[in-house]
């Protein structure tokens, strides 16, 4: 038997007018790390990190799932809404997060959509924060894909949604890890995978704002992985060609979902990420 | 045709009666081996279709598909198969191995469609029934509607089945992304049974010894 040190706990903040009950988890203490998952998924994408000793003995690792994601419960009102994520409540989201827990210049990462939205928020609100990591993310994506495939009566979208995203997990990943990782969006909840995928694939506006970010003062890090076909190398690294001063490190070994599918095989990568993020001034 | 039997009109390939759950070939024993074949190896059986009698054949799956699909082996053999071509083989041992792979049967249990595989210039027209591969049959054919195609080359199908495939040749549409392959069709019909094809498409791959 063993009980994990990953804890959690509800908060209630204030979204697009509207309350939000959000379901966060926490694990270690010092420098605080915000980790934010990806489209379709939720917290335990970032378990095994949260429940590293060597991790969690100088961060404080936090993690939690976005409204109508995991144990997060969509809004009042959410049987007559279709849900369209935007990038602007996305960002009031995270800021509400950081304001309700109140955390002092977390280092945020995030992974998909969350490694977009870390990006967005470098470059239009770098004073909340000490740094980025963004992984597996890039100026603009668009879908290769109908996302309109992911929310229909007449099939399961978790489940066809995991086999699609399936092929953006590396060969290397160890199975057990990789249906792990494929089992948070079968779970995922109606429409919210395509609601993501919305956002993820029809909002550009982060090209433009690559060059307002300043790296001087809030270090941005990205993490690439040779398996992921949505994110590819090619699009971190025209990525962070555009952002002066930003680091790329690329897996050759992983996908799309590295913290998850293959925690041993990312964890190097996430240390060194870490590394160089600023110690913080809240430890 | 003895009371109790039935006629099992919709396969093509043999004449097949059941009784129950047993199924079996009408038994005309030995193989008349018209192109020369050993008559006491009745895995050996002649070229043209309909020239061979079927030997004493009962099967006692559960399923009559499943049963379908092992007449259909045997069929095939009476049909003069082409034993040079390779990507037709290869497609007969993953019909076999869908069979020995329950999960995989369960996952397509709807799955009722014809799918060509595009190898080249070289056409495969997959046959599935209930999650079955029912028939294997090589092109061209102009007169066999597909519900969806998947179209590559033989080099890219053959790292694709690699135990740990290079970045791109890991998943159907990875070969899409990398320029080595295309998908047309009936795509929504594709993407409702993703999970059942991709695994089909992915049994050569041999499994890693260090998978977890």
């Amino acid at each position: 038997m063993s009980i994990e040190p990953i804890t959690g706990r509800y908060l209630t903040v204030t979204v697009e007018g509207a309350l939000r009950r959000i379901y966060f988890e926490e694990a270690g203490q010092g420098r605080p790390v915000l980790c934010l998952h990806t489209a379709g998924a939720d917290t335990r994408q970032w378990r095994h990190l949260m429940n590293d000793a060597d991790i969690t003995a100088t961060n404080r690792m936090i993690a939690f799932d976005l409204p109508w994601h995991g144990k997060s419960l969509p809004p009042e009102g959410f049987e007559t809404e279709e849900y369209l994520l935007t990038t602007e409540a996305y960002i009031e989201t995270v800021l509400a997060v950081i304001e309700g827990l109140g955390l002092e210049h977390p280092v945020l990462a995030g992974c998909s959509m969350g490694g977009r939205i870390a990006l967005q928020l470098a470059a239009l609100h770098p004073e909340k924060f000490s740094g980025f990591i963004a992984i597996e993310a890039s100026d603009f994506q668009p879908a290769w894909y109908d996302i309109d495939w992911f929310h229909r009566p007449d099939a399961h979208g978790g489940e066809m949604g995991a086999a699609l995203v399936s092929a953006n997990i590396s060969p290397f990943a160890p199975n057990a890890d990789r249906w792990n990782t494929l089992w948070m969006f079968m779970q995922s909840g109606p429409g919210v995978f395509r609601g993501d995928l919305s956002f993820y694939t029809k909002d550009d506006s982060l090209i433009a704002r690559l060059g307002d970010i300043n790296t001087d003062k809030t270090p941005v890090h990205l993490i690439a992985g040779a398996y992921d076909l949505t994110c590819t190398p090619e699009d971190a690294k025209r990525t962070a060609d555009a952002i002066d001063g930003a680091t790329l490190a690329v897996m050759d070994e992983l996908g799309h979902f590295p913290m998850s599918e293959h925690p041993h095989g990312f964890r190097p990568f996430f240390v060194d990420a870490l590394s160089r993020m600023p110690a913080g001034d809240s430890a | 045709m003895p009371s109790g039997l039935a006629q099992a009109g919709d396969n093509d390939v043999a004449d097949v009666v059941y009784v129950d759950d047993t199924y079996f070939l009408p038994p005309k024993w030995p193989c008349n081996a018209g192109s020369g074949a050993a008559v006491d190896d009745p895995w050996h059986l002649p070229s043209a279709k309909g020239a061979c009698d079927p030997m004493p054949f009962v099967l006692s799956n559960n399923t009559r598909i499943g049963t379908a699909v092992q007449v259909a082996l045997v069929a095939r053999q009476c049909q003069g198969f082409e034993e040079d071509n390779q990507m037709i083989d290869t497609f007969h041992t993953m019909q076999a191995k869908l069979e020995a792979t329950p999960h995989l049967l369960r996952l397509g249990r709807l799955f009722s469609e014809t799918v060509l595989v595009q190898v080249g210039d070289d056409e495969i027209y997959l046959t599935f029934e209930k999650g079955h591969l029912v028939e294997v049959a090589a092109g061209p054919s102009r007169k066999t509607p597909w519900r969806f195609a998947l179209r590559t080359d033989a080099e890219a199908l053959a790292q694709f089945w690699q135990p740990l495939p290079a970045p791109g040749f890991h998943d159907i549409f990875g070969l899409l992304k990398i320029g080595r392959g295309s998908i047309d069709g009936d795509i929504l019909c594709l993407v409702k049974n993703l999970r059942f094809f991709k695994e089909f498409m992915a049994l050569p791959r041999a499994e890693r010894k260090d998978a977890a």
